[in-house]
């Protein structure tokens, strides 16, 4: 189920939903039967240096914001992140439907720890794979 | 400080510098003698990740592009397979202010290269962001 973007995303580069040059990536609040919470498209105007492929850094945009999502929907919480490790498996295609996910692995009081994976939709291809360690700066917020 | 290298031809549409893309960032990037690939630019609000916040994983898209330029010894950076980047954020960077970029080679195997850099914040020399890489050299003899 698709939930309204928070507040401080309206204008996100990433999720901002109105963002006239952004990637409006909507993200779901529960996993779909392929345990993927977004599927996008990456457009062209997102290309790294392999031809038809995304750059790298865009595949590390993404796995960041789906865990900053991610703990907020679960943790009900406003994450920042502190390190992000992203492993390029394959290049990441353009045009081409991308399944997103996303799984918290630990909570140690502020430090989160989450893991996530860029596949493509249809052959579930693991293309990309990443680990974030964020900080909650903010807690208790309203689901 | 001249300018060595902007993409041209297939990659033209490249995110971070490729002269064609008119929703890029167009970094210019330049190639010390002493293996530093160095760029400096200014980050615009369309990139943002928070209201006034340059999105992390742009600082980190920025920071790979780098990278790239340095393991590819300032030449052919379409070479540079990227392979794992690993990005530690220190500070907020905010919007249409200046930010420099560095990078250098810090081990290399084969066609193995690694690399470290980081992003500062021109005004004060903040540190923003650092990052290691990991680059596969296509070309080179493993």
């Amino acid at each position: 189920m698709n939930r309204p973007t928070p507040p401080n995303s309206q204008v996100c580069f990433i999720c901002g939903p109105t963002h006239p040059d952004g990637l409006r990536l909507q993200i779901n609040s529960t996993p779909d039967s392929d345990g993927d919470r977004a599927v996008i498209a990456l457009p062209d105007f997102v290309a790294g240096r392999v031809v038809g492929s995304a750059h790298p850094g865009i595949v590390t945009c993404l796995l960041d914001d789906m865990i900053s999502h991610v703990i907020l929907d679960e943790l009900k919480a406003n994450g920042m992140t502190v390190n992000i490790k992203t492993s390029i498996h394959q290049p990441v295609p353009l045009n081409r439907a991308l399944g997103l996910s996303v799984n918290i692995e630990s909570v140690n009081g502020r430090k989160v720890v989450a893991m996530g994976e860029v596949r493509l939709k249809d052959e579930r291809t693991i293309l990309a794979s990443g680990v974030g360690m964020f900080i909650i700066i903010k807690e208790n917020l309203a689901s | 400080m001249s300018v060595d290298y902007i993409c041209v031809g297939a990659n033209a549409m490249s995110l971070v510098n490729g002269p064609e893309n008119q929703k890029g960032l167009k970094l210019e990037l330049n190639y010390n003698g002493d293996g530093t690939a160095l760029a400096e630019t200014s980050v615009p609000k369309r990139f943002l990740g928070w209201p006034n916040v340059v999105h992390g994983g742009i600082l980190a898209t920025l920071l790979e592009e780098v990278m790239a330029y340095a393991a590819s010894g300032g030449k052919n950076a379409e070479q540079a397979l990227s392979l794992e980047q690993d990005v530690s954020f220190f500070a907020p960077m905010e919007p249409d202010a200046r930010l420099s970029l560095s990078a250098k080679v810090v081990a290399r195997q084969g066609a193995q290269v690694n690399t470290q850099a980081e992003a500062r914040r021109k005004s004060d020399l903040t540190l923003v962001a650092s990052a290691h890489g990991v680059y596969w050299l296509q070309g080179e003899n493993a």
